[in-house]
């Protein structure tokens, strides 16, 4: 088998193995077994063993989460409104993916920091993101010209992810809310005031 | 303080001390007895539930030191002959917060050590505890400028920066540093603020 498949084929069975025992009960036997390779092959691939695994595959599924979203905001074209569809279906895809909050009811503790830690890299990309679509706001007259665009990204990104898996006192289901929201917290700062 | 509060405050003030030099894993109910001077059954009297229970109040406690410090922050700015705007009061509350925390051993250590424990409080659903609560606080802080409705967005808005920025921390977004602070507050919170009338 090719290299990268086989690689691919492991952590895919990492996260169905995740799926059916949870965290902290997986061990690399049960790994090597599920996915029919040996511990050697395991070690190859993924030399900081299990934990590498894990973290590999707690990365793959965030990634997924997120680039499904992305492919909803294709045909999008106005900055608020990508806020606002990335703000509903995130929260949604949060409060509806049943393995995370499986493993948030039982196992928050050894989660939370590996997915904190996936959260960071894909930060880095919504940021870079962010930057391009500024850019062009920027070019298209729409956006303050005077703009930190770095210092914006960092802020928007960030806010967006909160906001996304903490609710707060917005309803990300009311479309009402949403707009306001993106209005107040994401807009106001950027666009050019009249 | 009273002889009720005495104790329990002594052993939470022991907890942060303890798990700033250990950790919270390697904190036993015995050190942080040492540490208060008491005994085990003391300090079972006053928490009942144990180490679980101590450990839970140490955290709520340095929750609490955090507002503490914001409340702090927001009386200096309150005074009645004060001139300073909305944004200069969120500049000083957001500083003081992050101040708090970057100072707070028993908070850093966790973060670095065993964030698990902090993030369960600060990640999905259970974030909403500390939301409610910052916003419920701004409303206290910023009533002279705003409506209550809209303070309590401004609180919730500071909590989400806050920890945020101590989640994934990033050059140029120092936030004890009050110039990022006001520059944030300017930019991004202050444009989208709904005024009670045309006035400051």
């Amino acid at each position: 088998m090719d290299p990268e498949l086989r690689r691919d084929h492991v952590i895919e069975t990492t996260i169905r193995c995740i799926e059916n025992s949870g965290l902290r009960a997986i061990s690399l036997d049960d790994i090597a077994d599920a996915a029919q390779v040996s511990r050697a092959t395991i070690y190859r691939y993924f030399p900081d063993g299990r934990d590498q695994l894990i973290s590999e595959a707690v990365t793959r599924e965030v990634s997924r989460f997120f680039g499904q979203i992305e492919s909803e905001l294709e045909d999008v074209d106005e900055l608020a409104a990508k806020f606002r569809i990335t703000l509903m279906l995130g929260a949604k895809g949060i409060a509806e993916n049943q393995l995370l909050q499986q493993l948030l009811s039982t196992e928050a503790e050894e989660l939370l920091p590996e997915l904190d830690m996936a959260t960071t890299v894909v930060q880095g990309v919504i940021r870079s993101m962010i930057v391009e679509e500024l850019h062009a706001g920027i070019e298209k007259g729409e956006l303050r010209p005077d703009l930190d665009v770095g210092f914006a990204s960092d802020y928007l990104g960030r806010m967006l992810l909160s906001c996304m898996s903490t609710a707060g006192q917005w309803d990300l289901s009311d479309p009402v809310s949403i707009n306001d929201l993106v209005d107040r917290w994401f807009m106001a700062g950027i666009r050019i005031s009249d | 303080m009273t002889e009720s509060t005495a104790i329990p405050n002594r052993i939470v003030n022991a907890a942060v001390t303890v798990i700033g030099r250990q950790g919270l894993r390697a904190s036993s109910l015995e050190d942080i007895a040492a540490e208060a001077g008491c005994g085990r059954a003391t300090v079972y009297r006053a928490f009942p539930g144990g180490r679980d229970e101590v450990m839970y109040a140490t955290l709520m406690a340095s929750v609490d030191s955090i507002f503490s410090a914001c409340e702090c922050a927001a009386q200096c700015y309150c005074e009645e002959d004060c001139c300073c705007s909305l944004g200069e009061s969120v500049a000083a509350i957001l500083q003081s917060a992050s101040i708090e925390i970057s100072s707070h051993r028993a908070l850093q250590r966790l973060l670095n050590d065993e964030p698990g424990v902090i993030l369960d409080l600060l990640m999905f659903e259970r974030f909403n505890f500390v939301l409610e609560k910052a916003s419920f606080a701004a409303v206290a802080y910023l009533e002279r400028f705003v409506s209550a409705d809209e303070a309590a967005k401004i609180g919730e808005w500071c909590a989400r920066v806050v920890i945020e920025n101590l989640r994934a921390q990033h050059p140029g977004f120092d936030l004890t540093d009050l110039a990022v602070c006001r520059q944030l507050v300017d930019t991004f919170l202050v444009p989208g603020i709904q005024r009670n009338s045309g006035g400051n």
